[in-house]
């Protein structure tokens, strides 16, 4: 088939080889003595022509005036010299003097105008005036009160001038926009876990960058009251202050408002006695929270993990127990442990507790009397309360658990009783893991 | 003067014909006329005609120049149907026999679909019939390149050709049929 689609090719490359050309050689022939005789002519252009041409104007004039006209531009806006207006003005009154003649005449100095013209500028530095001759001015024509308006403005303009360099230059550079500062608490918006995720890394690396924490292992609690934040109860100094409100924008403002996070999690929301409302994500272990009673103190997590209710916490204890029956007694691996946190795919871990809670009753595993289910996930194999799996049963577990994306490892297993479900890795009672307890209903 | 250019440059080109229009044909088939473009070459060829040292590389020059203005020419028009027609109405003007036009037509479009590099190098050593060499001086690459490319082209063509062998009998008797 190859061979016989080799031989079509060349032939087909034979017959393109040679078949005639498309066009004949006399054609372009006479084509070609159809040419000028002479060069081909090339317009010689005018080198100024050459050089003005639109490209030029628009990459090099163009930017010239923007240039200059973003230069001169200040300067027109500056306020005219005093002593040029006053030279301006005694022309003017000269100019006026000159085509009225017939009105009674007063003989005026120019020092006299301009001691009248300086009155109420009096603390304007005074420029000597070089001109001695005296001028006629009609008394009627004098327009000081024209010229009188001027000159406040112009010692208006002159005082403010300072004042107008001190709000560039000496302003501070940590001024806070008012419209940024929130003070009322504001409702608390949608926070994906991307988001999250995101805010701890950019916390993290400014807070450690300004010098607020120390390094990225310190567990950080960030109040964001608005007008301040305070960082592990320390308050953000005033010059980073913008830049955090910005950067936690996201969590939005309130009197209970908190940023709680470390390396292994975030939590955003509000943090009151009644639990906790808001965002989260990462992993946590009992341990950590053993550890830091006080951070969980105000989140129902401590509740989710039966850490407070008495009847979950025996439930879970017991579970604990029934487990540690059934894991082998080899040691566990030395090295670092780090804390693992199954991927659910999305899925909610509820139902997984239903389906496998209906499966493991299905098959008899569980029931009145037991009442855990420890599904333990071997590398290629499925033992659930010991027993290994065989065949189509194996099957229906592998699909589950497959379905879920949870995957095999040493101590991985899946933890189930009533109100208890717990996917992760377990060893004699330390636990990494997702834990999902179910509330008791009365 | 000027007698003397033209008839140097009819005297350099009447060897180079056959070949620059193959190769014309070939990578301007349904996309611009073949005519169009082998006078574009040849007028630029012409203007140039004096700076170009070594005459002998005139087909050279002359391929790259066509292989150029394929590009730019196709970017600027649209697949026009007529093309066919002229190319069609041109070879039979040849006494080329209906059937050989169409085969060689479907060779044109498959070679087509081919990458720019592939094809070019395929069309220049199996329809031109340049050495590896020639062609990597054309094409200004290493022989091993060239070599890959001809290679590449042909086993792709070759899937081309097998993946529509049911589609590519059906319709090539179908064509031949009606224009028969």
């Amino acid at each position: 088939m190859k061979k016989k689609m080799d031989e079509n090719i060349d032939a087909l490359f034979q017959k393109a080889k040679e078949v005639p050309t498309e066009i004949p050689f006399k054609q372009m022939e006479k084509m070609i003595l159809n040419f000028p005789n002479h060069p081909i002519p090339v317009t010689e252009t005018h080198w100024f022509v050459k050089l003005f041409n639109l490209k030029y104007i628009a990459m090099t004039i163009i930017p010239i005036i923007a240039a200059l006209t973003f230069w001169w531009a200040p300067k027109a806006n500056q306020p005219e010299p005093v002593s040029s207006m006053i030279e301006n003005s005694i022309k003017e009154k000269r100019e006026i003097s000159a085509i009225s003649s017939k009105e009674p005449i007063v003989e005026l100095t120019e020092e006299v105008v301009r001691k009248q013209i300086e009155k109420p500028a009096t603390t304007l530095p005074k420029t000597p005036i070089q001109a001695t001759e005296k001028t006629n001015l009609i008394a009627a024509n004098i327009a000081l009160p024209k010229i009188e308006p001027s000159i406040p403005e112009v010692k208006k303009e002159r005082l403010e001038l300072p004042k107008k360099e001190k709000k560039i230059f000496t302003q501070p550079s940590t001024l806070i926009k008012p419209d940024l500062i929130k003070t009322e608490p504001t409702p608390l918006s949608d926070i994906s876990s991307f988001q999250l995720k995101k805010l701890r890394r950019t916390l993290y690396r400014n807070l450690v960058s300004d010098g607020i924490i120390s390094n990225k292992h310190v567990l950080v609690e960030m109040e964001l009251l608005g007008d301040k934040i305070l960082v592990n109860n320390q308050p953000i100094p005033a010059k980073f202050l913008i830049k955090y409100q910005d950067l936690t924008s996201i969590v939005g403002v309130g009197p209970v408002r908190k940023i709680k996070m470390n390396t292994d999690f975030v939590l955003a929301g509000d943090f009151t006695e009644e639990g906790f409302k808001g965002h989260g994500f990462g992993r946590f272990s009992e341990k950590f929270i053993d550890l830091n009673p006080s951070f969980f103190e105000s989140i129902s997590l401590t509740e989710a993990l039966s850490l407070k209710d008495d009847l979950l916490d025996e439930e879970s204890k017991a579970l604990n127990s029934f487990a540690n029956d059934l894991l082998d007694k080899t040691p566990e691996d030395g090295g670092r442990k780090r804390l693992f946190a199954p991927n659910l795919k999305g899925k909610n871990p509820e139902d997984l507790h239903r389906k496998l809670t209906i499966l493991l009753e299905e098959d008899g595993f569980i029931n009145y009397s037991d009442l855990f289910g420890i599904i333990q996930l071997p590398k290629n194999s499925i033992r659930i309360n010991g027993k290994e799996l065989q065949g189509e049963q194996f099957k229906k577990y592998k699909k589950l658990i497959d379905e879920y994306g949870i995957k095999h490892g040493r101590n991985r297993m899946i933890m189930i009783s009533e109100h208890h479900l717990r996917v992760g890795n377990y060893y004699y009672g330390t636990f990494s893991g997702l834990g999902l307890t179910l509330p008791l209903i009365d | 003067m000027s007698k003397t250019k033209q008839s140097n440059f009819l005297k350099a080109y009447e060897s180079c014909h056959e070949s620059l229009v193959r190769y014309c044909s070939a990578l301007a088939h349904g996309k611009m006329d073949a005519e169009d473009l082998v006078q574009d070459v040849l007028l630029a060829a012409y203007a140039n005609f004096d700076k170009i040292k070594n005459k002998d590389q005139l087909l050279h020059y002359l391929l790259r120049a066509a292989r150029n203005r394929s590009v730019s020419k196709f970017r600027k028009q649209k697949y026009k149907a007529t093309l066919l027609e002229k190319h069609t109405e041109r070879l039979v003007a040849q006494e080329v026999s209906a059937d050989t036009i169409l085969e060689i037509q479907l060779l044109y479009k498959t070679l087509d679909q081919l990458p720019e590099k592939q094809k070019d190098a395929l069309i220049l050593f199996e329809i031109n019939g340049f050495s590896m060499k020639e062609i990597a001086v054309i094409q200004e690459k290493s022989e091993g390149a060239v070599k890959t490319n001809i290679s590449r082209g042909r086993q792709k063509l070759k899937e081309i050709m097998t993946a529509k062998n049911e589609w590519f009998t059906q319709v090539f008797g179908t064509i031949k049929t009606i224009t028969l």
